[in-house]
């Protein structure tokens, strides 16, 4: 769907491969203090293979995000400011966020209202020792698959490194990380339509188009330098090469959810060109300036879809229509 | 009045990587999970993606009642890997009165499935309201947590092959027993009648009893132990 030669975007995915060498983007923990274990996924044809998780590409994309949002100026909650993982939840303590809304926090930041918060419920005590509190809450529009290497196309190095002990009697240490190298296959999938929107009750909050816009694109932008500019886990030492990149984006313009598919299938990007028809654009991509330009292109020419209620108007609900 | 005729829609989904539905009673910090989503899983992603398409009133107004009731048979994807992760995450505390609730930061274990196949979701629904579920059931983007992306590659008028689908171990028919097919227990709601105020949290807290757990034997069999997780496959319960 075009208006005005502007694309409306209800949600998008990227499906793609990423080369990455020599990294230790997203590990399982150590076996004490002598050596890193990197992150592992059993794969349903018996294989394991590497895997880095969707946590961490997300909350380096939230970080990421903040910053582009105060490059244009949209507002963040004080916690969001600090760059507090708890967002919204973090201010239930602050005195001037005792009546906390949603109305309020998709309002007042932009990070709340693109990666999601949760302010739990609580009961109030008989005892009358706790207050009752309203569940709050917004799923993330910005979800991320884990990254899992392809079989067959990774393979992982152990680095002596050395550090220091945590005391004098310690001396030098000596510990064992892993450097991992390999072909990887990861999904993105972000819900442009509920960009300044509850999307608990799927009711407009943030009113006015120029603010969703300006969201939107931050989000877009911040994807882009995501998958171009890789960040994890230990990237202060190990940051990793970025070799290759191909894969595909999807537009959906109207209600609906748009495709997503495995990079691990070798057709993954002929299967999702396939699906290409009135109200879903593919957009596939070979380099690393393929992918650069069809992103730029979608932060100059697209836009947050409204709510597909808000198409209909509050009262009149055609379900037949949609779609 | 006419009649209302039912007919059966199959939903099939494909995963685009891992997914994980949380076995209901089991810590949130050393999470377990089942093959595929269970009843009360599919009915509330039917309730919330209503909700987005249709608005709130529709659904309640029009097809809340439909979805509690209808018959509904999960069959898995044909082949799965279980596998756990570790994940860091916070931990909460509420305080008191006068005291400032605390966040701790810890670790927990979940278990995530990697799956080969796809997932079929078969409801039994009056003919009259194909078209909103076939809508609603084409937008259903996730099952169990947000980040378990999926996508429906298309639905059908299809009866179920209950043999190959998950069911109540109440109505397990066979003779014998019911020998190394995963099992666990799922979420179904209450009855039929559970009213919309009772299990939508954003008008009221979900009350305890409008969800009940029940013990599901899934048609699927551990085929292989690894050092990190279990490969499971489909069969029949008739095999």
């Amino acid at each position: 769907m075009i208006s005005n030669n502007l694309w409306v975007c209800y949600e998008m995915s990227i499906n793609f491969r990423v080369e990455w060498q020599a990294h230790s983007l997203s590990n399982a923990g150590s076996n004490g203090s002598n050596r890193l274990l990197p992150r592992r996924q059993l794969l349903a044809d018996g294989t394991e293979t590497d895997a880095c998780s969707g946590n961490i590409a997300k909350h380096h994309h939230a970080v990421l995000l903040a910053e582009h949002f105060e490059a244009v100026s949209i507002p963040l909650c004080p916690a969001c400011r600090n760059r507090d993982g708890r967002r919204a939840a973090a201010l239930i303590n602050l005195t001037d966020y005792k009546e906390l809304t949603i109305e309020r926090i998709l309002k007042e930041c932009g990070l709340c209202d693109a990666h999601g918060f949760l302010v739990t419920s609580k009961n109030a005590a008989s005892d009358g020792s706790t207050e009752t509190r309203q569940r709050l809450s917004k799923h993330s529009l910005v979800e991320f698959s884990y990254a899992l290497a392809l079989p067959g196309h990774h393979t992982e190095t152990t680095q002596i490194a050395t550090r220091n002990g945590s005391s004098k009697e310690d001396g030098q240490m000596i510990m064992k990380m892993p450097s991992r190298s390999g072909q990887y296959s990861r999904c993105v999938r972000y819900r442009s339509v509920g960009i300044g929107v509850d999307t608990d009750k799927w009711k407009l909050v943030v009113n006015d188009e120029e603010k969703r816009i300006l969201r939107h694109q931050a989000i877009l932008r911040t994807l882009m330098d995501s998958v171009l500019s890789p960040e994890g886990a230990l990237t202060a030492t190990m940051l990793p090469h970025l070799t290759g990149l191909n894969g595909a984006i999807v537009i959906r313009t109207t209600p609906g959810r748009a495709a997503i598919y495995s990079a691990l299938e070798p057709d993954f990007i002929t299967l999702l060109v396939s699906l290409e028809d009135d109200t879903c654009r593919v957009f596939p991509f070979t380099t690393i300036t393929e992918f650069s330009n069809a992103m730029k292109e979608l932060i100059k020419h697209s836009i947050p879809a409204l709510p597909s209620q808000n198409h209909l108007g509050a009262n009149k609900v055609s379900p037949t229509k949609i779609d | 009045m006419a009649p209302t005729n039912f007919i059966w829609l199959s939903a099939e989904y494909n995963f685009a990587a891992m997914y994980s539905c949380r076995i209901p009673l089991t810590s949130i910090g050393s999470a377990t999970v089942m093959p595929a989503p269970g009843p009360a899983t599919v009915r509330l992603a039917l309730i919330r993606t209503g909700i987005e398409l249709f608005g709130i009133d529709y659904v309640r107004d029009k097809l809340f009642a439909t979805i509690r009731s209808t018959k509904i048979y999960i069959r898995p994807p044909e082949r799965i890997a279980i596998s756990n992760q570790l994940i860091r995450a916070y931990k909460y505390n509420a305080g008191r009165l006068g005291e400032e609730d605390s966040i701790q930061e810890t670790i927990t274990y979940r278990e995530f499935v990697h799956p080969m196949g796809t997932m079929f979701i078969y409801l039994q629904i009056p003919d009259v309201l194909e078209t909103d579920l076939n809508q609603i059931l084409k937008a259903i983007g996730y099952w169990g947590q947000s980040n378990s992306l999926a996508y429906c590659l298309n639905i059908r008028q299809t009866d179920p092959e209950p043999n190959e689908c998950a069911i109540p171990l109440r109505s397990f028919k066979l003779n014998g027993s019911v020998r190394n097919f995963f099992s666990c227990v799922t979420s179904e709601f209450r009855d039929e009648k559970v009213e919309w105020d009772e299990v939508m949290p954003f008008l009221q807290a979900t009350k305890p009893d409008a969800v009940r757990v029940e013990i599901y034997v899934w048609p699927m069999v551990i085929y292989q132990q690894h050092s990190n997780g279990k490969i499971l496959c489909r069969g029949t319960f008739e095999a």
